[in-house]
């Protein structure tokens, strides 16, 4: 595979084929900087767990649930997202910088799409579902929505429901806050974080307009 | 041409994962190792996440991919690129010290049984370390 490449001085070059087989590009980095004692394979392991078990839309889901029971919460929420959730559930982290909560009414819909890339908010909805990062998704969410909406994912919004495309930019990662649904009241904090998907927090699913028996 | 609706929805209900937890969108260990190499280099300072973004937008922008299939593949090589890119810019690698280990990995010369790691936990093996 190996074009000889002159070894550079100023660290500016990126000597890597393209091509080269990702199995072995992956093990190469990681080995290396095992090897130079740059970081240790506790270090990693200790990522892959907490982004198996820890990361995942279940956090989301707390803090949505806390918002629908705690209406100081939600006006703390809606004002400075990071920090209210960084404070209130301690979820931070790589892509959680600068989460803005977008919030679903009656009259709007939001739905969150990365046109750039894959921008997904880690802390709260863990790594981002592989059609979020396709393509087809990033062109067409946003060229016709409510079309995209109803014949991809099966949500029909009514005609007189504003659909808001918010695409996430390098700075900032949005999460939907989705309206509670129908038949909840009097619902225990953890029995209303269940209800919560992870779709619903993406914006291609609307829970407002449902029963929670529906759920 | 085929329907793009068709295929997110094809993809959506490709998705073999819970909704809840554990949710990991790798379809082969290197992507997860990949992953996991990039966020503890993030967590051990050695870079700025923004700076990673930047070039993984940068990668992703440069490629011609929309022809692609196998979207975590794409993305993974991506993030790849976009790492090798950024350690090479903070001077982390240097010369071709990657490249070279690369073909040794690739000719066979060295496995991944020189190392043990958590992310190929997936398969685990006994590995032998009497080398």
């Amino acid at each position: 595979m190996s074009q000889d490449q002159p070894p550079d001085e100023n660290g500016n070059e990126h000597p890597v084929p393209r091509d080269a087989d990702p199995q072995a590009r992956a093990r190469a980095l990681q080995s290396y900087l095992i090897e130079e004692e740059l970081l240790t394979t506790d270090q990693i392991d200790e990522v892959m767990s907490l982004y198996e078990d820890e990361i995942g839309p279940q956090n989301g889901a707390e803090v949505v649930a806390r918002e629908w029971v705690d209406a100081e919460y939600r006006e703390w929420l809606l004002e400075d997202g990071s920090a209210a959730i960084a404070e209130a559930f301690g979820y931070t982290g790589p892509e959680g910088t600068d989460i803005v909560v977008l919030e679903n009414t009656d009259d709007v819909h939001n739905v969150v799409v990365c046109t750039l890339c894959s921008c997904y908010p880690w802390p709260v909805l863990g790594l981002p579902p592989t059609w979020y990062k396709s393509p087809p998704y990033r062109s067409k969410i946003v060229k016709s929505p409510r079309q995209t909406l109803r014949k991809a994912f099966g949500v029909d919004i009514d005609a007189d429901v504003e659909i808001r495309v918010r695409d996430t930019s390098a700075e900032v990662r949005y999460m939907v806050l989705p309206l509670r649904p129908v038949g909840t009241d009097g619902m225990s904090e953890s029995d209303l974080a269940a209800l919560v998907t992870r779709d619903s927090m993406i914006g291609v699913e609307r829970l407002g307009t449902k029963h929670v028996e529906e759920l | 041409m085929t329907d793009l609706d068709e295929i997110i929805a094809d993809l959506r209900g490709r998705e073999e994962f819970p909704e809840r937890g554990g949710d990991l969108s790798f379809n082969a260990p290197w992507q997860a190792r990949a992953f996991a190499t990039v966020v503890t280099l993030y967590r051990q300072g050695f870079f700025e996440w923004n700076e990673f973004q930047a070039r993984l937008i940068e990668t992703i922008e440069s490629a011609d991919t929309t022809d692609d299939k196998d979207i975590e593949d794409v993305y993974y090589r991506h993030w790849l690129e976009a790492a090798e890119q950024l350690l090479y810019d903070k001077g982390v690698l240097r010369g071709n010290v990657l490249d070279r280990r690369i073909g040794e990995f690739e000719s066979g010369e060295r496995d991944a049984s020189e190392f043990v790691v958590g992310v190929d936990h997936a398969h685990t093996h006994t590995h032998n370390h009497d080398h």
